[in-house]
């Protein structure tokens, strides 16, 4: 387990942000920690999973920062389900 | 180019004040209902693409928790101009075709562009500009110590007094709709 640096941007937002992820969490929580900085604050929280896509793909849920092969400050999506 | 006329500004906008404590004056940047009527008549569409984000933000000052306007992380800068990305704002307004930014990689660095100006300036005289480092590349390789807002605004030589405040004690954000005169306001009777 490792903290991993990444380029967050939640759907509907304004802005790139900065996200510490940790490399061994599933997408569930890499979600939620993107989402802690956009959701909620500047953009209207919505009743749906989030998901979280990378070069255009929707992760599993399941899956680590690790399996998806990420480099560290590579972009990560939160969208909604 | 001229796309980024329509919704860059609104984006810095916002990004000047969710960001003020990196800022060292007051911002006076909160959107009330007549600023909204400003906006929404200069800029049609506004309210819809952009005011959202003030809707937020005002919901969470009127419910008191005022710090829920305030950065609890940085938002990623160009490596070119070392202003925040917001391309995801462009996205949003119906302006880009996507919300992700410019990435290019040189001897293993990456470095991010807000726009493709930024990208071609860079790519103009690389070896000007690929030793810099911006202020999330400082936070990332330890150079800011500790990685967090607080030791960021200290690097930045700014102490809790500078950094910036709401310019109006978030007076914006109770503000309501001035009445307008109209034809039966303004008396025909």
């Amino acid at each position: 387990m490792a903290l991993f640096p990444v380029q967050g941007i939640v759907e509907g937002d304004f802005v790139v942000v900065l996200v510490t992820a940790d490399d061994a969490d599933p997408m569930t929580a890499v979600a939620q920690a993107i989402a802690h900085h956009g959701i909620g604050t500047r953009v209207a929280a919505q009743d749906r999973p989030l998901k979280v896509r990378y070069q255009g793909k929707v992760l599993a849920d399941t899956a680590t920062i690790a399996d998806t092969g990420c480099a560290p400050m590579d972009v990560l999506e939160v969208i909604y389900g | 180019m001229n796309n980024e006329m329509n919704w860059v500004h609104h984006g810095y906008h916002l990004g000047v004040y969710f960001w003020r404590p990196t800022v060292w004056w007051n911002p006076v940047a909160g959107v009330g209902p007549e600023e909204r009527a400003w906006l929404e008549e200069k800029y049609p569409g506004w309210n819809d693409s952009f005011g959202k984000y003030w809707d937020e933000m005002g919901k969470n000052i009127r419910a008191g928790q005022p710090e829920l306007t305030l950065p609890e992380t940085f938002p990623i800068v160009c490596n070119s101009c070392q202003l925040p990305v917001c391309t995801p704002a462009g996205y949003a307004a119906g302006y880009l075709d996507s919300p992700l930014p410019r990435q290019l990689t040189i001897d293993g660095r990456t470095y991010t562009f807000c726009s493709e100006p930024c990208q071609w300036v860079f790519e103009q005289t690389p070896e000007q500009f690929k030793g810099h480092t911006s202020i999330v590349d400082r936070l990332l390789s330890g150079v800011i110590q500790p990685p967090t807002i607080p030791g960021a605004l200290a690097y930045m030589g700014l102490s809790p007094e500078e950094c910036g405040q709401d310019g109006t004690d978030y007076d914006w954000a109770h503000a309501t709709a001035p009445v307008l005169a109209g034809p039966i306001a303004s008396g025909t009777a």
